[in-house]
């Protein structure tokens, strides 16, 4: 079987992966769960939004507004995620256009966390493969998806 | 006869050589008045105040969205978010991306701020570091 994203109808992915790929994008959901307080945990910081680069106040001001805009959106993708998880049958699940994108948004938010607690700052981090450390290997997994769905969703625009 | 205020064409003091449109058909003016025409002369204004105009008047050159590098997010994953969300074509997406990534930022937009502050959100939303400021 050939492994990766596939388009198929309007604007809709086939996913064909292996098993220890959807166990490894169980995770993805479970770091989204884990975000935690912008003062403690670099991936909520990561995630936290600041519009006006030079004022403090507006910036606070844009999150309130925006906030459970954001959260709502992230938890929708989220579940919209998980269940096409779990929808996955021998190795393959296909996503609706809407599904493919809650795939790209949680995937993508997930690496930011992930990428901001392991305390990547600079480009270049993706260059040493080697690195067997389990965060690092997540991280590199999570790579090839989002390059991979935005690969098969920029040639469906 | 000819007509008195044709004088005032081209010699205006403070006006330089430009000829003034005079109206025609004006009943009443200076030479209805019998001043000479030095005494107008030198009662003609050579600087303008000009009332101060208030900030909020000057026109509104809109808001530049800003999207700042980040060295996470995929170079194929902004391309595709950018053309997604502006609706730009390949190359200038990619133009974009690369500006991003070489220059550390790039406009993607400028807009009023309502519309601004909506782009903004909808990047960060999908994961890119976005700000404003006035264009």
């Amino acid at each position: 079987m050939r492994v990766g994203f596939f388009p198929v109808g309007e604007g809709g992915v086939e996913v064909r992966l292996r098993p220890r790929e959807f166990e490894a994008l169980e995770l993805v959901s479970e770091i989204l769960d884990s975000v935690g307080d912008v003062e403690t945990d670099p991936g909520a910081a990561r995630l936290e939004i600041n519009a006006y680069s030079d004022d403090e106040e507006a910036s606070a001001e844009f999150r309130r507004l925006m906030r459970s805009e954001v959260e709502q959106g992230r938890a929708a993708d989220r579940s919209a995620f998980t269940a096409s998880l779990q929808a996955a049958e021998g190795g393959q699940v296909t996503l609706s256009a809407a599904e493919a994108e809650a795939w790209l948004l949680a995937v993508g938010e997930a690496r930011l966390v992930l990428a901001a607690r392991l305390g990547i700052k600079a480009e270049g981090w993706g260059e040493d493969e080697s690195e067997v450390d389990p965060p690092m290997a997540l991280l590199h997994y999570l790579s090839w998806v989002q390059g991979s769905l935005s690969e098969v969703l920029l040639g469906q625009l | 006869m000819p007509d008195p205020l044709y004088r005032l064409k081209g010699s205006v003091s403070g006006l330089g050589h430009r000829t003034i449109p005079v109206p025609h058909e004006i009943p009443y003016c200076w030479p209805m008045t019998g001043f000479p025409l030095q005494a107008v002369r030198s009662a003609l204004p050579t600087t303008v105040d000009l009332p101060e105009v208030d900030e909020d008047l000057t026109p509104d050159r809109g808001w530049n969205v800003v999207v700042w590098n980040d060295p996470v997010n995929l170079m194929t994953y902004v391309v595709y978010i950018l053309r997604k969300l502006f609706g730009y074509n390949e190359e200038k997406a990619t133009e974009l991306m690369l500006q991003v990534h070489n220059n550390g930022r790039a406009i993607v937009a400028t807009e009023p701020l309502e519309k601004a502050e909506f782009e903004c959100f909808r990047l960060h939303r999908h994961g890119l570091w976005a700000t404003m400021e006035e264009a």
